[in-house]
């Protein structure tokens, strides 16, 4: 058997973001694809140790009761998450927020698609909306827990709280790959792409694009182009089996979600260093800033007593204005970096200006009375 | 009927505009405190519920932009911000105990720290709602002018009456509050129209819960809050269900009467977009 295998995150994050997790074992001949629902917690611990657990074994199979010592590795592995944010001194709201969400009690939800292959026959289970469709040329059965009228935004799911239900029941599935068919594990953006396209009529062409996907580059291309036809904007993971009448499995190509987090963390850090060497300009120019303001401090202007009856000079109101606006700014970008300053900017555009413009311009006001020309 | 079925995501943000009726009647007693301290408890914990939605263990995700505008006399912007830095900045945390599971079947209590955002108030005033949708009006328009592609923003009213402002004839100032909230439910991106939802919590004249026809209003006060508030999408009817609300064709997202229950519902109703898929 022949698998490929990709797995891209939301548009507009990153994959250090991903709550997708997939899974290719050659020696168990397992795959698996879990979903970490998004808004839960530490959900994608939950869906790799899903995904590890199955893959891992020949026989494993996931059901409400089966899942019950994973809840217990779960909770365990949080809790060294939590140990390692006090250990790297995170910022203090992530420390708590995940400390008052173990204390209590909240949990992760993921759903599911596994199999196993035994020769040409595959079985396994699925819960929720990641799907296994087969594809025979011309018609895609869709293998699903869930009604597939109805996928919502509330999937059936596993509950990584073993005092909780989850939701729905896991369905199981086989099958057998013959040279005439495929195998597609997907996560819920492609089961409700396809499953709308299977209604309509059109699905062949979609399924020939999906397969021919040979590299992760292609893989973000077609999903940014089914993004604008409408596939929605949600982590996105697909697996394809296909028969070369072999009985062992062969990896021709497997994304590595450990690997892509990684260079995109070392990304991010050659990026901060040059941010960081630019806020270095920039604090040059900050001084620049605070130069004039202090020359202007030795102003005569600000030398000269004002007595009531003379209006305010417009350069002195202007200059203590620019000295309190610094001040308020700074205090809102208190404890940000260069770059998250920069980053916090450009994402809020004029908001934080302005409310610091007119904060700095209260305290200003508060102090003279102006007078109209 | 608009669409307004766009999820709030990284790439796509939405806007939720809270505006928080700071009058001197919000002083009144409900629910075994003040009107005052019961909603800004109901908007700290919709603003903590919304970042919790979008928070992995990581960080909260910025899905959406929050403000929450107080209105008595005066209009005044309380909070606002991406979800990330509300969480890092609070005004405060008030430290509550809290009955959680053992993990062993029974409860423990526990304290939990909860971020305080928006304070009640304890001075009197009057009621310039005219003047809040004013700001939410300016604050939508310019957000949608840079987030044309993004979901419609949603506006949330929590009043306990009528808007009374600058000594004027209340009838006067319903009529320019109501003009001007259809002038922003006209608003409309590539989503829908920009969505109004109101709940009034003065329980002393009676309960209208999502109304279809404004003929059935008997309340003067009722037909006001179904004329300020948009019709519910079909793309909000999962999360009124979820939220126990009762819908219908033509219902408008609005409470009159509301009690705290309802209060919640209603908040959590407007602000369902605010995550990912849900429990």
């Amino acid at each position: 058997m022949v698998i490929r295998a990709f797995i891209t995150h939301k548009q507009a994050e990153r994959f250090a973001d991903c709550q997708d997790r997939f899974g290719v074992n050659t020696d168990t001949k397992s795959i698996a694809v879990s979903d970490g629902m998004g808004s839960t917690w530490q959900q994608k611990i939950w869906a790799q140790l899903l995904v590890e657990t199955y893959t891992n074994s020949r026989d494993w199979n996931l059901s409400k009761e089966s899942i019950i010592p994973l809840c217990q590795e779960w909770r365990a592995k949080v809790s060294e998450f939590i140990q390692n944010l006090k250990d790297t001194n995170a910022p203090e709201n992530i420390i708590y927020r995940n400390e008052r969400n173990f204390a209590e009690g909240r949990s992760a939800g993921a759903t599911f698609v596994g199999i196993r292959l035994d020769g040409s026959k595959w079985s396994g289970e699925v819960l929720g909306d990641t799907c296994l469709i087969e594809w025979d040329g011309n018609e895609a059965k869709f293998n699903t827990s869930q009604d597939t009228d109805a996928f919502d935004s509330y999937p059936d799911y596993f509950d990584s709280n073993p005092l909780k239900d989850g939701k729905g029941t896991p369905k199981s599935i086989e099958g057998t790959l013959t040279d005439d068919k495929k195998l597609l594990l997907v996560s819920d953006p492609f089961s409700e792409f396809l499953l709308e396209h299977s209604k309509q009529g059109d699905i062949a062409k979609y399924v020939q694009q999906l397969l021919s996907v040979a590299s992760h580059d292609d893989f973000e291309v077609l999903v940014d182009e089914w993004r604008k036809e409408g596939m929605h904007n949600d982590d996105t993971t697909l697996v394809i089996v296909e028969s070369d009448n072999a009985e062992a499995l062969t990896i021709t190509y497997a994304d590595n979600i450990a690997e892509m987090v990684e260079k995109e963390q070392m990304d991010k850090e050659s990026v901060a260093e040059k941010v960081e060497a630019e806020s270095t300009e920039n604090t040059n120019a900050t001084s620049a800033i605070e130069q004039v303001t202090d020359k202007q401090d030795e102003s005569p202007y600000r030398e000269k007593e004002c007595n009531a009856s003379d209006p305010v000079n417009a350069d002195t109101i202007i200059e203590e204005f620019l000295t309190e606006y610094k001040s308020v700014l700074e205090g809102k970008c208190k404890g940000k970096s260069q770059k998250a300053i920069k980053k916090f900017w450009s994402e809020l555009q004029y908001k934080t200006t302005q409310n610091a413009a007119k904060e700095a311009l209260r305290t200003i006001l508060d102090k003279y009375v102006i007078y109209a020309k | 009927m608009a669409k307004n079925d766009k999820q709030w995501s990284s790439a796509t943000p939405g806007l939720l505009i809270i505006l928080l009726d700071q009058s001197g009647s919000m002083r009144s007693d409900y629910e075994g405190t003040t009107r005052t301290k019961f909603a800004t408890l109901a908007v700290n914990k919709v603003i903590d519920n919304i970042i919790q939605k979008n928070f992995d263990g990581d960080a909260p995700k910025n899905r959406c932009f929050i403000s929450v505008i107080g209105y008595n006399h005066n209009v005044k912007e309380l909070c606002s911000g991406w979800l990330k830095d509300l969480d890092a900045n609070p005004l405060r945390y008030e430290t509550l105990k809290k009955k959680t599971p053992d993990g062993t079947g029974g409860l423990v209590e526990v304290e939990v720290k909860q971020p305080v955002w928006v304070e009640p108030i304890d001075k009197d005033g009057a009621t310039n709602m005219l003047g809040a949708f004013q700001l939410a009006k300016d604050l939508v328009e310019k957000w949608m002018a840079d987030n044309a592609e993004g979901p419609a923003p949603v506006i949330i009213n929590i009043s306990d009456g009528v808007p009374y402002y600058e000594g004027k004839d209340p009838r006067d100032c319903m009529r320019e509050t109501v003009a001007l909230a259809k002038e922003i439910m006209e608003l409309s991106n590539n989503d829908g129209n920009v969505l109004i939802f109101n709940a009034q919590i003065d329980e002393s004249n009676g309960k209208v819960v999502f109304p279809s026809d404004r003929n059935n209003i008997s309340q003067e006060q009722a037909q006001f809050l179904y004329d300020i508030t948009s019709e519910v999408p079909d793309s909000y009817k999962a999360a009124a269900a979820k939220n126990e609300l009762p819908i219908k064709d033509g219902s408008r997202g609005c409470i009159f009467g509301a009690d705290g229950v309802q209060l919640i519902q209603l908040i959590d109703f407007g602000s369902s977009r605010a995550g990912d898929k849900g429990l």
